[in-house]
């Protein structure tokens, strides 16, 4: 595991969403990029300790970019990549679709339960409102999901891993 | 022996890695559980380095922009020769009917400007122009930009961000050289507004103005406790009422009423902004007296 190249690749990505935002947005509604990434350094790294460690820098990069509560973002990837970790094997691995699948239903919990949050802070939105979002959003992040595994399986040798069996 | 060697490696590596995550654990809820403004602070300062790679590429693109000048004059000169009379033709109508609508729009400013009257005047402020650096927040139900200006440039938080006569947001956070703004689209944003009636041919309107709360919702934004004996039309600008202790100026436009319902005794108002922020690269920030918020609410 190349710890370098994780930051660097996370802070890419970070720096993506944030400054690209009006590119890839379908209304307004954005991927979480970030997720995709812990998602997949949660299936593919060959170490349970390494892969935790990963998903937590990836939410701090995420955590340190955003007016949220810092610490929160690494805290939720940290549990989502164990909860990944304890599941791998009855999930077949680290197939492409199962990751995509992964997403889904990560970005859609992990979105409700931001939403869910702020609704109890602020009460600015409805209770569909958070469901709707958090659904749009799990579901972009899915399509987009493919795209950024095929562009990081093409670097998995300079992540310091070994090439996947779909690869 | 070999099958007790592999158990004890795998429980070494479970162990290994519960201890990780208890460690990681410890320290995402320390960050969690740390005094708001130490939180800010840390985190721009570790945003500090992004300051450069803003500045590098403003400096890249006014280089390109110097190196493809030499070819101008060649493009207009081509461009000179192959335009025909006919072309000049059309082009002189089109000016001339811009013209029009140009006397059509500044006679509609100075309505407008009658109505506000002049109250948005930010000529007595001090400002600072600032850089944005990142245009969106990562999370899908936050709304910030991140400006490459901070405290050694007067910053404080709680600083009205302005572009024109838009109300952008307010700085939520101000490290040394960065700070966050928090958007009007923001759901921790609020602020007192009024709806400002549609001026009539003489640039006067007869419907009394009410005060109302402006939130944001993460999208856009939201217009309550407007009563239903009150008059609101859908297609009025939303102004700001002013707010002494958050130092926001009055006749500030926060967007226009889009969505105008009766919910109970009060109205229910959607308020879109008429500023696209992402797509702003450059910030005004005004700096006016605020009257610091207490730790306690600026945990929010």
């Amino acid at each position: 595991m190349k710890w370098s190249v994780v930051i660097l690749v996370t802070v890419t990505l970070v720096v993506i969403q944030t400054t690209l935002g009006e590119i890839i947005r379908i209304g307004s509604i954005r991927p979480d990029l970030t997720l995709i990434f812990a998602v997949y350094l949660a299936f593919s790294v060959r170490k349970d300790d390494d892969a935790v460690l990963a998903a937590w820098l990836v939410g701090i990069f995420a955590d340190l970019a955003s007016i949220g509560p810092l610490g929160a973002t690494s805290l939720i990837y940290l549990l989502a990549a164990r909860l990944i970790r304890y599941m791998k094997d009855m999930l077949f691995g680290d197939d492409p679709f199962v990751q995509t699948v992964s997403v889904l239903f990560l970005a859609a919990f992990v979105h409700a339960l931001w939403g869910l949050l702020y609704w109890m802070s602020y009460r600015s939105f409805s209770f569909g409102e958070i469901v709707q979002r958090s659904f749009f959003v799990a579901l972009y992040s899915a399509v987009v999901t493919p795209l950024l595994l095929s562009t990081l399986s093409g670097i998995r040798p300079a992540l310091g891993m070994k090439r996947s069996s779909w690869a | 022996m070999t099958v007790s060697g592999r158990g004890d490696g795998k429980s070494m590596d479970r162990s290994r890695t519960l201890h990780i995550c208890i460690v990681c654990i410890a320290l995402s809820v320390t960050l969690l559980c740390m005094p708001a403004s130490w939180r800010s602070h840390l985190r721009l300062i570790t945003l500090s380095p992004l300051r450069p790679l803003h500045s590098a590429g403003s400096s890249t693109a006014h280089k390109v922009e110097q190196g493809t000048a030499w070819l101008m004059p060649s493009t207009q000169a081509e461009s000179k020769n192959a335009m025909s009379e006919e072309e000049s033709q059309i082009l002189k109508s089109r000016l001339i009917a811009a013209t029009e609508q140009l006397h059509d729009l500044l006679e509609q400013t100075r309505n407008y400007q009658l109505l506000t009257d002049g109250r948005a005047d930010l000529s007595q402020i001090p400002t600072v122009g600032a850089d944005v650096i990142l245009t969106h927040d990562p999370s899908s139900w936050r709304d910030s930009l991140l400006i490459a200006r901070g405290t050694k440039d007067g910053i404080k938080v709680g600083h009205p961000v302005v572009w024109d006569r838009h109300l952008v947001g307010r700085i939520s956070a101000a490290g040394p050289y960065l700070s966050h703004v928090e958007l009007i689209t923001d759901p921790a944003f609020l602020s007192s507004a009024v709806p400002l009636p549609e001026p009539n041919a003489t640039g006067t309107s007869d419907v009394a103005r009410v005060q109302g709360v402006y939130e944001g919702n993460g999208e856009e934004g939201g217009l309550r406790w407007i009563p239903r004996t009150a008059t609101i039309k859908q297609g009025w600008y939303l102004l700001t009422a002013g707010d002494q202790t958050q130092g926001i100026p009055s006749g500030l436009i926060l967007g226009r009423l889009t969505d105008v319902d009766l919910h109970g005794f009060y109205y229910s108002i959607t308020v879109t902004p008429t500023l696209r922020h992402h797509n702003l690269r450059q910030v005004l920030v005004l700096l006016t007296d605020v009257i610091e918020p207490p730790e306690r609410e600026r945990r929010r």
